[in-house]
């Protein structure tokens, strides 16, 4: 089943993580297909920051899929990017993470996403500014790196999963 | 204006002029969303700089040797933590205030474990956090972080 081996930040109807409505094909697809998505998280941030995000990932159209459980380092390395991606306060990303997590996404993507959300792209020239490129760099690569252990950490203090994730019958 | 900044503006304006070709009003657009965010800032930014010329005047380098200095070993990391992950306020603000501290002789350590904590650890968005992803995770997620903000200043403190 979709919900076990992925769960899905993005655009196609059939993986999308929220409902399964028919997908809207406007002229500027994959905005109006991300518009869709985020319209049902009934959360205005969500469509803000999925759109940047998408936005900054260069592509109109981006299948991103957040992997399930069974996904390994290629999965927390996906979340680790998206978290890079986006930036604005924490508070409006909660919506998305909530609903990866109702979807079924790994706990690990997860923690990696809010972890590299440290990462602030648009403030790396001021910190260049303020602090040089060596510490600026080694800075960023740390943040980037502290993902890939945080998120088995995290896992492994929270093992209760499910109880974060709504019941079918709350849904 | 040093050669990073005069680097950064070239940068800023080829990547512009480039923007600018290939659709104008994108880029149009691109630059009130610049013009808004510095504008949003810039309060910030005003009390951040008069905070840091008050600091200047009221506290003695020493006192901030004393207190973030490399002399006070681990205790100086959890103290800028503890800082960082009280405050709050736009990520941007905390640069400046970082080159003061570093400045008057706080050590990388420090300075890099406020930078993170401001960042990422979030306090003032925990109650948020709580009411959406659940306290066990929010509080476990704050801790970790916590101590993680201030391993990475730790690990910078030993590179740089």
């Amino acid at each position: 089943m979709v919900k076990e081996k992925l769960a899905f930040v993005g655009c196609d109807s059939r993986l999308c993580p929220v409902g399964r409505g028919a997908p809207y094909r406007g002229k500027n697809g994959g905005y109006h297909r991300c518009d869709n998505v985020c319209k049902r998280c009934g959360d205005a941030c969500n469509r803000l920051y999925l759109c940047r995000a998408f936005s900054g990932l260069g592509a109109r159209r981006v299948y991103f899929k957040a992997p399930g459980e069974r996904s390994g380092f290629r999965g927390l390395f996906l979340g680790a990017l998206l978290g890079t991606a986006i930036h604005g306060p924490l508070v409006g990303v909660f919506p998305l993470l909530k609903t990866l997590l109702n979807k079924g996404a790994r706990l690990g993507v997860v923690i990696a996403i809010v972890s590299t959300w440290a990462i602030k792209v648009p403030m790396i020239p001021l910190e260049l500014r303020f602090f040089g490129w060596k510490f600026t760099l080694v800075r960023q690569l740390l943040l980037f790196a502290s993902a890939f252990v945080m998120a088995p950490i995290m896992e492994r203090l929270i093992k209760n999963v499910p109880v974060l994730r709504e019941s079918k019958e709350e849904e | 204006m040093t050669t990073t900044d005069w680097s950064l503006l070239i940068v800023m304006a080829a990547a512009l002029a480039i923007s600018w070709i290939k659709n104008r009003e994108l880029t149009k657009k691109a630059i009130k969303i610049g013009y808004k965010s510095f504008v949003n800032v810039l309060p910030f930014f005003i009390v951040v700089f008069a905070a840091i010329g008050l600091f200047e005047v009221l506290i003695s380098p020493q006192a901030i040797r004393g207190l973030l200095g490399g002399s006070r070993g681990v205790l100086a990391p959890v103290i800028a933590a503890v800082l960082g992950s009280i405050a709050s306020g736009p990520p941007a603000a905390v640069f400046p205030i970082g080159r003061y501290l570093l400045d008057q002789h706080a050590s990388v350590t420090a300075v890099a474990t406020l930078l993170t904590a401001w960042v990422a650890v979030g306090t003032a968005s925990l109650p948020a956090e709580i009411a959406y992803m659940g306290r066990r995770f929010a509080l476990t997620r704050w801790a970790v972080t916590f101590v993680f903000s201030i391993i990475v200043g730790v690990i910078m403190g030993w590179l740089l």
